[in-house]
């Protein structure tokens, strides 16, 4: 279970301090997915960043786990990021001069005793429905293959909490679809917490529930 | 196939990716590690070789005309026209010192030969010649039948110039005279190699220097008695001496003022090749903040990335040293040219030794150089914020 309590974040810009959440709370259970709804500006990817690791709160608590990890130092924050976190951005951000199976294995690439898990990149892309393109570079892949490779890199170390930015916003609206109900599927049967922004009124329907994020307060975060 | 993805793998992928830039930068490595590997195995190998040939001359003191001794010597030693001449019965008065083990006259002319459009050595010698050169074996052939014949005996190199052989017939001197070939050295790595040998007193009149030599060569009994036998040749008229501990001390002073300059040279393009290394894992880091800021996301931590693009300039730092040593041992020639217009004397053969210290030092010269060079983008890449990942593709 993921938890966090009144997160705020502020951000100096020239001469005044930009306030980007004003008190956030909010409960993700395990094999629940959670759309984050809201326009550009709501606060949607500072809330992603906070909750991946990738920025600290300026007050609140995120709960991990049960760990609390806003005050966490950089190298055990790198290792829950390593492995409590899974992120797929909306250009899926591949790197582009190693295969697609090797894009999955990357997060085992900064883990000392990564050599038992060889097996599992190509497990997990198997499950994506990738299994016969692991050796394939991102420029060979189409835009919903490659989403489905980050879906895969997320997942490797199965971690308790998946943060997805605008999955399907390169995306064709049946390529969409299928990405998003991948998510539906995958979330539930490792039974992972996941929040999925999204512009998308129809592929937010498909979440357990929504969250409405609007000028960096939670306004409608009652379950459907 | 591989699955997780090593380190080196990570660090070389973007070499692959940019093969000019890559290329480019390596060649920077490559020659600032042929200029100082090239200096460094320059010296050592000069000396060597000028200690062979000084050994491989057989005799210690070299008795001369009055004039600079250092270049009469360096003259006779690789061979050329001495414009000045002492009387032969010197020969005889030094022949007389009791610290003399045993001299050798000299005679000495160079001039076109045969049909050989270049300039060939004379050496005018007598059978004392053998005596401190007992290396100087015949491979074919045998020695001159008479002190006035009209024979040559070929240096193994000059029998391969002029491509003749025993028996066969060469025009010498300013009159063209025909002379028989009676025989071959064999090689002996020094500039005997290159020269035509010419019965002593044939090689005067030939000449028209009867009476005059070029030198002559004095083998002592014992090194110690060096300064009393300068002494004595000191008082002679007309006549000087040098020993070649001297010449060697003067050329290898000359060499080491050389080395400076091509040392200096080396650190320059060091320098070059380090800017080089900087600019391009600069633009590197700077085109590759996002894929750094991913990596963060997925898990690593700041010392991963310092220490992989680290590694990455690493890779450019030993694939410049490996490049520079091949072109080293290959070009070489261009730093012994170099060196040749300079130095008053050159011994043949290769003058750049490259062993296997100098290659590890250079090895360890230009890797340290990449990961100084490496230390400011490495240190911008392990600063990369990932949340600027998230906020560029919201």
């Amino acid at each position: 279970m993921v938890e966090i309590r009144g997160l705020k974040k502020s951000y100096p810009l020239a001469a005044e301090t930009v306030e980007a959440l004003r008190g956030v709370s909010l409960v993700l259970r395990a094999g629940e997915m959670v759309a984050l709804v809201g326009s550009s500006g709501s606060g949607k990817t500072t809330l992603l960043n906070l909750l991946g690791c990738l920025d600290r709160p300026t007050d609140g608590v995120i709960l991990l786990e049960g760990q609390e990890v806003q005050a966490l130092g950089e190298h055990r924050l790198a290792e829950v990021r390593r492995r409590q976190v899974g992120i797929v951005f909306q250009d899926a951000a591949l790197i582009p001069t190693i295969t697609a199976l090797e894009n999955v294995g990357l997060p085992f690439s900064f883990d000392r005793w990564s050599g038992e898990r060889a097996e599992i990149p190509a497990q997990m892309l198997s499950l994506v429905g990738l299994a016969d393109k692991g050796g394939r570079y991102p420029e060979e892949l189409s835009g919903g293959e490659r989403q489905r490779v980050a879906i895969a890199r997320a997942l490797v170390y199965r971690p308790s909490l998946l943060l997805a930015d605008e999955p399907t916003g390169n995306l064709d609206s049946e390529n969409g679809r299928r990405i998003f109900a991948l998510f539906r599927e995958l979330v539930a049967k490792h039974r992972i917490a996941a929040l999925v922004a999204t512009h998308n009124k129809d592929l937010a329907g498909m979440a357990d529930r929504s969250v409405h994020l609007r000028d960096g307060r939670l306004v409608d975060g009652g379950d459907r | 196939m591989q699955a997780i993805p090593g380190h080196l793998r990570l660090a070389t992928s973007d070499l692959r990716r940019r093969p000019l830039r890559t290329s480019l930068c390596v060649l920077g490595v490559a020659l600032s590690t042929t200029l100082l590997l090239g200096t460094v195995s320059l010296h050592s190998g000069y000396v060597r070789a000028l200690d062979s040939t000084i050994e491989r001359m057989g005799y210690q003191v070299l008795v001369t005309a009055k004039g600079c001794p250092y270049e009469a010597a360096s003259l006779v030693m690789r061979g050329g026209n001495v414009p000045m001449y002492i009387d032969e019965t010197t020969f005889d008065t030094i022949l007389d010192n009791p610290d003399v083990l045993e001299a050798t006259r000299l005679f000495m002319q160079g001039m076109e030969a045969g049909d050989a459009n270049r300039l060939m050595v004379f050496m005018g010698v007598d059978e004392r010649f053998r005596s401190l050169k007992p290396w100087m074996t015949l491979q074919r052939g045998s020695w001159f039948s008479g002190d006035t014949s009209e024979e040559a005996i070929l240096g193994y190199n000059a029998a391969s110039i002029l491509g003749l052989n025993v028996g066969d017939r060469l025009s010498v001197g300013p009159a063209h005279r025909p002379v028989t070939i009676h025989g071959v050295f064999d090689r002996s790595g020094t500039q005997d190699d290159g020269m035509i040998f010419l019965p002593l007193p044939f090689a005067q009149e030939l000449f028209d220097r009867q009476g005059k030599l070029t030198g002559v060569g004095v083998r002592l009994k014992s090194l110690d008695r060096v300064q009393p036998f300068l002494e004595k040749m000191f008082n002679l008229p007309s006549v000087q001496a040098i020993t070649m501990t001297q010449f060697r001390s003067t050329v290898v002073q000359f060499v080491a003022t050389s080395r400076i300059l091509l040392m200096l040279s080396a650190l320059v393009a060091s320098l070059i090749g380090a800017l080089g290394v900087l600019n391009a894992m600069t633009m590197s880091v700077s085109e590759r903040l996002r894929e750094f800021g991913l990596m963060k996301a997925v898990g690593a931590s700041a010392g991963d990335l310092f220490g992989l693009t680290l590694l990455e300039t690493g890779c450019l730092g030993l694939l410049g040293a490996v490049l520079g040593t091949v072109m080293t041992a290959l070009g070489g020639w261009v730093l012994e040219s170099a060196l040749r217009q300079v130095v008053p004397f050159v011994p043949p053969g290769r003058l750049i030794a490259v062993d296997a210290v100098s290659v590890g030092g250079a090895m360890v010269a230009a890797l340290l150089l990449a990961v100084v060079a490496g230390l400011y983008p490495a240190s911008r890449a392990a600063r990369v914020r990932p949340a600027a990942i998230l906020r560029q593709t919201a």
